[in-house]
């Protein structure tokens, strides 16, 4: 075997722009998919963490009727606060509770107005859930004062210590005014947050909507990856309350986020494809000039599966070298993703929403799965796909090679 | 001469030929189906994008272009139906029309929901929404709502909303209006946010005497758009914007483009796979024959004869497949076209103008262009082996 | 003098080994001619004959073609060479297993592009007479026996009216009778039409039919015989 693999060696060695052709082509494609890899677990870890700590906690409980297409119902606010929260706060696994309550309203700054979203958030309880703070641009909470989204704040013309005039419905129906000083600017993940959120005090906005009623209770837990398991043991105490875990209503983003792993391994095998079409072709060029060679190996009594190993292992160690040298390039073009990342800022700017939370920054992380998943795969195409011409020599009779020799 | 030689060494090996000609045509099917795709649900969207939202031209005050996103009301063109009518006398113009737009909420009951409001000529309109009514129909007055708006509201025909809206002079009007009809558009956009009323009405709302605040220009053809955007901009007065869909729609439209060209890309890219095979196919093919070679070039054929022997073998090979294979994909993509594609799940809420029930539109020029990757990139492929013919000098081919 | 070689000389290069397979080779060929090279196997005939008929490049020296040095020649010009110049017969045929015997035979004309179909056609037919294979010309070069093939072979050789026929071991591959047969066609063509032809043989029946015999050891001429 060892002599084989020395043969196969110098083989290679033989036709060198040949084989660093094949070579090439297997270390481009292995570093794409590097990097390609990378960024998208970045992107997910990134996008997911911002999604839990701004938007929907570990765990979220509306009303029971709660329903997506009129998600500003006030019939469907929720009461008995204390109740419910008393039953969440009994297990171990909860650390922190706090409620919100959402509302469309309409700014106004004199010539023009807007539909936004008001969020009134417990100042007391909402660190103990959400991260709010980290999104915040510019200023500081106030008790008094709103956050608003940065677009929102630009298309109005408002910045800190101007004062922003909503107009909204109160749980009668009433067309009711309110005139709040902004004291901070938000800048979220959240395209949409960023254009159309206004943060305040619940209980300002509780007052002006003439309720102590809720939206959403909102609860963090020891372990965000446990919380589908911890959403089914509170929504069983529950009934009041329709409990969904960070995973549920984050599903049409995981839904994107599927969708990109599927394209990632598309890439992954129109890559090895293509690398074993190359090995394919290199082994095959290899076969037609040695044909004489192989003849002469054949009369001399190597056997056929010896000859044919002779070529398989002629892709394995274009395979296994190609991947390595993929690999070192991969990690190499990584420290650039990963440590310095890509700014998506201005191009998210003309695009608008892209109906998902995304930051402007995107930075890889290193997939160490990805090391051994290509290395073997890489390696596995290689064989692969030299066995195919190599059968072939197998098959040839030895007076066919050698027929040529005058 | 040289045509009829590579013909008949491709049915020397008639199983490898096969095999090669099979996977390009694999590869050439998907490709027009791709292709045909790609093109015609680009084609369709941009013509969507002209007939939902921004006309083939678009006519407003310079205010109103600065401030669209809040769909100002006081930025009113005054003479407007002056305009409409001189525009209207333009050749290769079909339609004109004269609409407000709004922005307001609505609340019954226990809901709110942001809704845009349109006034506009109910009975004549791009959006054709008497056409694609639910429930109701074309009445004097009232108002048309989408079908989620109506929903979400727990609005039915006949029943009254109060609609307010801040007016052109700034203060605040309401007016209770009955539902006249409920439409289904199939677009996320409008069936969830849209209601439609006459434009008097909207003028009475709005406190607008005189004029409208926008003209929507529609053409024949989609090219004259350019042509039509220059003449309005001769006939319409000072201070008024006249933009063509293309330039309403900026950085889209590039990107629709752009989009055409990567997807030609990847295309080519997956044509150009499946012609390794043929590469293969010649680089055997040059291989075993090397002793032929040899002997042609004693003949006397030079090296040049040799590669268009050789590259003829092979795109022979790759055309054999890949025009039907096109042909193919195409034919299915337009069959699916007539039928339609329901992308409802997908769609749903998706804010383009964009039905969920895609007919992608397909044109002559798409089938050729079809037809053009799947003859050239073959032939390109095929050049790649017969390199290995100048490799060697005749003596040596002779040996092999 | 149709053809003059002067101190030719050519080396094989493979990897780190040399080997000179042709040390200062001076000849001539007059036209009309029956010219032999012989000698044992590895002599350098075959080399010889490559650099003769530019299948290969010498090294050194050169070759004089009608007056013309063949060895400054561009890879391009050299193929025109062939085709206008050279007539080739190898020792295992090279016959195009696709082409019909018809085919084969008419190629080099239809590579000079001078003459109609019609004219090729009748030239095809006379020259298939000419070597006894009237009424084979739709058949395939494998459904023939090696002297048949091998008469294809000098048909196809011969159609363009070369200056110069160059066969390398044409019999080598065929039994003695046969090869004979061919050999005595190759020299009633030269007596009777007066084609040149140089070739390379190891068997002394053949060298007999030789005009000029150049005998060739360790790619050296050791000696030169005319009759
Ligand atoms: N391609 C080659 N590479 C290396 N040596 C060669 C090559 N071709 C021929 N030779 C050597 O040159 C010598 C002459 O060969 P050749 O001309 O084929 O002899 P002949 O035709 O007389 O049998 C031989 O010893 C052979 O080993
Ligand atoms: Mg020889």
């Amino acid at each position: 075997m060892k002599y084989i693999l020395q043969l196969a060696l110098k083989n290679i060695l033989r036709s060198k722009r040949r084989t660093i052709l094949t070579f090439m082509m297997l270390t481009f494609g292995v570093t794409v998919y590097m990097i390609m890899s990378s960024l998208y677990a970045g992107i997910d870890e990134v996008s997911f963490d911002n999604l839990v700590q701004f938007e929907t906690g570990h765990v979220k409980m509306r009303h029971v009727n709660f329903d997506e297409d009129r998600p500003f119902s006030t019939d469907n606010l929720m009461t008995q606060k204390k109740e419910i929260y008393e039953k969440i706060k009994k297990h171990n696994f909860v650390k922190g509770v706090t409620d919100r309550i959402n509302l469309l309203a309409e700014m106004d700054n004199g010539i023009d107005s807007m539909p936004v979203v008001i969020v009134g958030y417990d100042q007391s309880t909402d660190k103990d859930v959400f991260e709010l703070a980290k999104f915040i641009s510019k200023g500081k909470m106030e008790k008094d004062g709103a956050i608003i989204g940065v677009d929102l704040a630009k298309d109005m013309g408002l910045d800190i210590g101007d004062i922003a005039n909503l107009t909204f419905r109160d749980v009668n129906g009433m067309y009711t005014a309110l005139d709040i000083p902004v004291t901070a600017l938000l800048y979220s993940g959240d395209p949409m947050a960023n254009k159309m959120k206004i943060f305040m005090n619940i209980e300002i906005v509780q007052k002006n909507m003439d309720t102590d009623a809720f939206s959403e209770i909102a609860v963090k837990t020891d372990n965000m990856y446990n919380a589908n398991k911890y959403a089914e043991i509170l929504q069983k105490e529950i009934s009041e309350a329709d409990v969904k875990s960070w995973k549920t209503l984050s599903y049409e983003f995981a839904n994107v986020v599927s969708t990109k792993k599927k394209a990632g391994n598309f890439i992954l095998f129109v890559i090895l494809i293509i690398a074993m079409v190359g090995i394919i072709n290199t082994i095959l060029i290899s076969i037609y000039e040695k044909r004489r060679e192989i003849g002469t190996l054949k009369a001399m009594g190597m056997l056929d599966k010896e000859v044919r190993n002779l070529f398989v292992a002629e892709g394995f160690i274009i395979g296994f070298t190609g991947s390595l040298f993929g690999l070192v390039f991969g990690t190499i073009a990584n420290l650039y993703f990963i440590y310095h990342g890509l700014d998506f800022t201005s191009m998210m700017d003309q695009m608008g929403n892209m109906g998902a939370s995304m930051v402007g920054v995107m930075k890889s992380v290193w997939v160490i799965k990805d090391y051994f998943v290509i290395t073997f795969l890489a390696t596995a195409a290689s064989i692969f796909a030299s066995y195919y011409p190599a059968k072939k020599v197998m098959d040839m009779q030895p007076v066919d090679c050698l027929r040529t020799v005058q | 001469m040289f045509l009829k030689f590579a013909f008949r060494n491709l049915l020397r090996n008639k199983k490898r030929t096969f095999t090669s000609a099979l996977s390009v045509f694999a590869a050439a099917m998907l490709v027009g189906f791709g292709y045909g795709w790609v093109n015609g649900v680009i084609s369709l969207y941009s013509e969507g994008f002209i007939k939902y939202q921004t006309g083939n031209v678009r006519v407003v005050t310079q205010g109103y272009e600065s401030r669209e996103k809040f769909m100002p009301v006081d930025e009113v063109i005054t003479n407007a139906d002056e305009i409409a009518a001189k525009i209207r006398k333009i050749n290769g113009v079909s339609s004109v029309e004269e609409r407000i737009r709004f922005g307001i909420l609505m609340g019954k009951d226990d809901n709110t929901v942001s809704a845009v409001g349109m006034g506009l000529d109910v009975k004549n309109n791009s959006f054709e929404f008497a056409d694609k009514m639910i429930e109701g129909g074309i009445q004097e007055h009232g108002i048309y709502l989408g079908v989620r708006l109506a929903e979400s509201l727990r609005l039915k025909v006949g029943e009254e909303i109060l609609i307010a809206s801040k007016t052109s002079q700034g203060g605040l009007n309401g007016i209770k209006v009955k539902v006249a009809g409920i439409f289904k558009m199939k677009m996320a956009s409008f069936d969830k946010h849209f209601f439609f009323l006459n434009l008097a009405d909207a003028k009475k709302l709005l406190k607008i005497q005189n004029g409208s605040t926008e003209i929507y220009a529609f053409t024949k053809n989609v090219e004259d758009s350019q042509k039509l955007g220059e003449q309005i901009k001769s006939v319409a007065g000072e201070g008024l914007s006249v933009k063509t869909y293309s330039e309403q729609m900026g950085g889209l439209d590039e990107i629709l483009k752009m989009m055409k060209s990567i997807f030609l890309f990847i295309e080519i890219a997956i044509l150009a796979l499946a012609c390794f095979v043929i590469i293969n196919t010649m680089v055997m093919a040059i291989f075993e024959r090397m002793r032929e070679i040899g002997t042609l070039k004693a003949l006397g054929f030079t090296e040049r004869d040799l590669f268009v022997i050789f590259t003829g073998e092979g795109a022979m090979i790759g055309i054999l497949g890949g025009i039907p294979g096109a042909l193919i994909g195409f034919i299915g993509i337009y069959i699916w076209s007539k039928t339609g594609v329901n992308l409802e799940g997908m769609l749903k809420d998706v804010e383009l103008p964009i039905e969920y029930v895609i007919h992608p539109m397909l044109s002559i020029i798409d089938i050729f262009g079809v037809l053009a990757l799947a003859t050239i990139v073959p032939i390109i492929s095929s050049m790649i082996p017969a390199r290995y013919i100048r490799r060697y000098l005749p003596s040596q081919a002779l040996r092999m | 003098m149709l053809l003059e070689v002067k101190s030719l000389n050519k080396t094989y290069h493979t990897g780190i080994v040399e080997f000179t397979a042709l040390k200062n080779i001076n000849l001539s060929v007059e036209k009309g001619e029956f010219t032999a090279f012989a000698g044992p196997s590895g002599s350098g005939k075959t080399t010889l004959l490559n650099c003769i008929g530019c299948l290969d490049r010498g090294e050194s020296g050169s070759i004089l073609l009608d007056g013309v040095d063949l060895m400054t020649k561009k890879t391009v010009e050299l193929a025109h060479v062939r085709k206008e110049n050279f007539g080739f017969i190898f020792q295992t045929y090279n016959l195009f297993p696709v082409l019909t015997i018809a085919e084969n035979v008419e190629m080099p004309l239809k590579l000079l592009q001078k003459e109609s179909q019609e004219e090729i056609n009748e030239k095809v037919m006379k020259m298939l007479s000419k070597v006894g294979l009237s009424g084979y010309e739709n058949r395939r070069p494998l459904e023939l026996s090696g002297g048949q093939q091998q008469r294809v072979a000098v048909a196809r050789a011969l159609i363009k009216k070369p200056k110069l026929i160059l066969a390398d071991e044409p019999t080598a591959n065929l039994d003695s009778k046969t090869g004979e047969s061919v050999v005595e066609l190759m020299k009633e063509l030269n007596v009777n039409e007066g084609v040149t032809f140089l070739f390379s043989t190891h068997d002394s029946m053949v060298m007999k039919r030789a005009s000029k015999l150049y005998e060739i050891h360790d790619g050296q001429i050791k000696a030169s015989r005319k009759k």
